[in-house]
């Protein structure tokens, strides 16, 4: 496969801070490539990095093989996105908003105007001012102008932002479809592990500008079903519970409450810590599985030493 | 150079949308109406207070007591007679036959119903003739062997001219009084041939033009007031001799001060262009000062609308994120900076387009457009003219370019703090506290160093049209248009670049 998309050891500074560090990515044709990090992590620094927002410290981006520093407008024309919310002309319409981008790029035709007004289902109302419209009404229109010069890179920052359930589905197909049916390579930033499972195909994970690793939606999904749940259990008394729990899972005990403790474990592992539990006269009030917060995935993705792919 | 244009386009597109713009232009169409008639009204009341309908009762009864008052003399005189010695006696006579001779010139006057200001030759003659009249009568009462020759030459001149005098104010053949005034002068020995040539030229100009009758007023007579071809005549007779005496005495200061060169020039087109306003018979017309009224409203308008929108060209479409759109459009950042300045002077020239029309519409609505004095310039001594409404559109367009350098200052601010309300905000202080700042120091300071303030180099319109009757007063500053043009062209590079350079760089998070 192409890498359509390809950073090479991008490094950002703000004021005094490194805010992008090091960072190398690929982005091929045909996938969509899940952007994952928490809120300040710098995936939209990246973003607007490789979009012309802000300029480059030190490595390199490479649109479709074009150095973006050394021919900006050549590459550009390779890319097409949103970064944070869309923001228009708000006294124009919709549609004139996209005649104005369209004027901006390389042969964009009325009709393809209007085949993507058609795509993003916002026919309707496209001409009507942007200021009537609501943000997920913005965000289809951004979506619009993203894709209204069949650009080679998709880039969308956080693009569920402000849709309903039924349009983040829409939005999914979307994507989906213009990466597997019209090999465009898709980069979509999301703080959201489940929203990345649903659309991505490869997921990269970024926390404090570093890129910690990056992975299919298979192997996250074996890595995080394999092993990285952690279950709470809410026991009495809790100080023996800990000495018998610590006898055989001591490295796995993540935390604990005088009320209970949270234990990272594979479901037969929750089996034998129950019956060990309850052999020694445990009291057990109940367990639970606690949903895992994204930056504890990340550390159990990447902690440890675990091989990354 | 396509994606310019695209840009442009776009931009130009934006701007339609900008409620504000078409709020400003209102305003500017509103304003100028009012003013337009404001003017007519001040220009209505003025003319109607000029008028002064007990002028010809309060001369009248000037008359009567100037007569009173020499026929009270007169018995005095008489009184005194009688009572005189031999040698004063004689002196008494001369003195009775003097007073009679003005007291008949009154009378004649009222008889005719002919005074001064209202009838000006006719009153001028008869003033005249008493006077040829009393000065033969006292060269007449000299013994004839004491006399010199040139008393005996102004002695036979004016009894020549008596009785053509005479007669003139019977036939009232203003040719022939010019011809009298003017043959008594060129026998008059108290002054200069130089002083001498320029009275008979203003005599002949008189003739020539028919300018029978006296300012109204009386008033001041410089050349920004000229309202009568009375007034430019007398003009030309003061401007003729500050050439010849090398003196400046058109200040109406106490000491008249040496022409510099430039003055002299100054002077000399002067002269020019009051020949021919004199020649085209469009003397008080005042269309020169009354369109720089009523444009000025439309002026200050476009400076307001252009600061208004360059100083929020950067930074309200960082502010609203639209920027965004642009800075993702495979498009370098410098185009679309050169863009915005390109659509705000297509705005400018636009909304001066519409200025310049509403300007015309609202002149001929109150004063109509016919009655216009063209602009009158000289090269090499000939007097060019310049249609007044050609004029008034380059004049509109020159004075535009300080306008420019507030643009680019807003839009530099605009770049530089991406804050709207501080580049606008700043932007217009400088244009009006800049330009009152400058004024004052002016007033305090002088120095060389005061031409390297901007606003020592915006009064291009002064400087190309130098005998504009409606300029303001000459900079105390002293500029050449080389060095203002430069200067200007340096500064708003300089701005320019700033602002681009900053936006070329700057990241925008």
């Amino acid at each position: 496969m192409e890498a359509v998309l390809k950073i090479n050891n991008l490094t950002k500074w703000f004021d005094k801070k490194k805010i992008i560090d090091n960072l190398s990515l690929e982005v091929y044709s045909g996938e969509v490539f899940g952007f994952l990090g928490p809120n300040g992590a710098g995936k939209t620094t990246t973003i607007k990095m490789i979009m012309g927002f802000l300029s480059v410290d030190s490595g390199e981006i490479l649109l479709n093989g074009i150095n973006s520093r050394k021919n900006f407008e050549k590459a550009m024309a390779n890319i097409g996105g949103i970064v944070e919310n869309p923001e228009m002309y708000k006294e124009l319409s919709g549609l004139t908003n996209l005649k104005m981008y369209a004027r901006l790029q390389n042969n964009v035709s009325i009709e393809r105007i209007n085949e993507v007004v058609k795509l993003v289902g916002m026919e309707n109302r496209v001409n009507e001012k942007v200021k009537k419209y609501s943000l997920g009404m913005k965000q289809r229109i951004g979506l619009a102008q993203a894709i209204l010069h069949k650009p080679k890179i998709l880039i969308l920052d956080e693009p569920t932002n402000g849709l309903d359930p039924a349009g983040i589905k829409e939005l999914r197909d979307i994507l989906k479809d213009l990466a597997h049916n019209e090999n465009v390579a898709v980069l979509v930033s999301s703080h959201l592990l489940s929203e990345m499972e649903l659309m991505c195909d490869r997921v990269g994970i970024i926390n404090n500008g570093k890129l910690l690793g990056v992975k299919t939606i298979g192997e996250m999904q074996s890595l995080a079903n394999g092993g990285i749940t952690v279950y709470r259990f809410i026991v009495r008394p809790i100080e023996k519970a800990l000495d018998l729990a610590g006898i055989s899972y001591s490295e796995r005990i993540k935390s604990h409450t005088n009320n209970h403790i949270d234990i990272a474990v594979e479901v037969e592992d929750v089996i034998k810590i129950n019956a060990l539990f309850a052999s020694n006269g445990i009291g057990i009030l109940g367990v639970a599985k606690i949903e895992t917060s994204l930056e504890d995935a990340f550390m159990n993705i990447t902690g440890g030493g675990n091989s990354i792919g | 150079m396509v994606k310019i244009i695209a840009l442009y386009i776009n931009e130009l597109l934006k701007i339609s949308k900008k409620i504000s713009v078409y709020v400003i232009l209102v305003i500017m169409l509103m304003g100028m109406f009012v003013t337009g008639g404001l003017l007519k009204y001040a220009q209505t009341r003025s003319e109607s207070n000029n008028i002064n309908p007990n002028l010809a009762q309060f001369m009248k009864n000037d008359m009567e007591s100037r007569l009173t008052n020499l026929q009270t003399q007169l018995s005095q005189n008489n009184d005194q007679i009688a009572t005189a010695t031999t040698l004063q006696k004689k002196q008494l006579e001369l003195n009775t036959v003097n007073l009679g001779y003005q007291i008949d010139s009154i009378n004649t006057a009222i008889s005719m119903n002919v005074y001064l200001y209202t009838n000006y030759y006719i009153a001028q003659a008869i003033q005249a003739l008493s006077d040829y009249k009393i000065e033969y009568n006292n060269l007449q009462a000299l013994p004839i062997e004491t006399l010199t020759q040139v008393q005996k030459d102004e002695k036979a001149l004016i009894e020549s001219l008596i009785p053509r005098m005479e007669k003139v104010i019977t036939s009232k053949d203003f040719g022939e009084y010019t011809s009298i005034i003017n043959d008594k002068e060129k026998g008059n020995v108290d002054i200069s041939q130089t002083d001498k040539d320029i009275q008979l030229e203003q005599n002949n100009l008189r003739l020539k033009y028919n300018v029978t009758n006296l300012d109204k007023n009386n008033t001041q007579r410089n050349r920004d007031s000229a309202t009568t071809s009375d007034d430019v005549i007398t003009n030309i007779g003061t401007a003729r001799r500050s050439l010849a005496y090398n003196l400046d005495f058109s200040t109406q200061q106490n000491i008249a001060a040496p022409l510099t060169n430039q003055r002299r020039v100054q002077i000399k087109d002067n002269i020019t262009v009051d020949l021919k306003q004199l020649d085209l018979g469009t003397i008080g017309t005042n269309n020169f000062s009354l369109m720089k009224n009523i444009l000025s409203v439309g002026t200050y308008m476009i400076e307001i609308l252009l600061l208004i929108l360059a100083g929020g060209a950067i930074s309200q479409e960082i502010s609203t994120g639209s920027i965004k759109s642009l800075i993702i459009s495979p498009t370098k950042r410098w185009k679309i900076y050169v863009a915005k300045l390109m659509s705000l002077i297509t705005v400018g020239v636009i909304a001066a387009g519409i200025c310049y029309v509403l300007g015309i519409i609202v002149y001929g609505v109150f004063f109509g457009l016919s009655n216009v004095s063209p602009y009158i310039y000289t090269s090499s001594s000939n007097a060019i003219l310049m249609n007044f409404y050609l004029f008034t559109f380059v004049k509109l367009f020159i004075g535009l370019i300080p306008v420019a350098f507030y643009m680019v200052l807003a839009l530099m601010l605009s770049t530089l703090t991406r804050n709207t309300a501080a580049s606008v905000g700043i932007s217009i202080g400088v244009l009006f506290g800049g330009t009152i700042a400058y004024t004052v120091l002016t007033s305090l300071l002088t120095g060389e160093w005061l031409k390297f303030l901007p606003f020592a180099n915006f009064d291009f319109a002064s400087q190309i049209f130098p005998l504009d009757p409606s300029a303001a007063a000459n900079s105390v500053v002293n500029t050449s248009i080389t060095f203002s043009t430069t200067y200007i062209i340096i500064v708003i590079g300089l701005m320019f670049y700033i602002g681009l350079d900053s936006f070329n760089r700057r990241d925008i998070k």
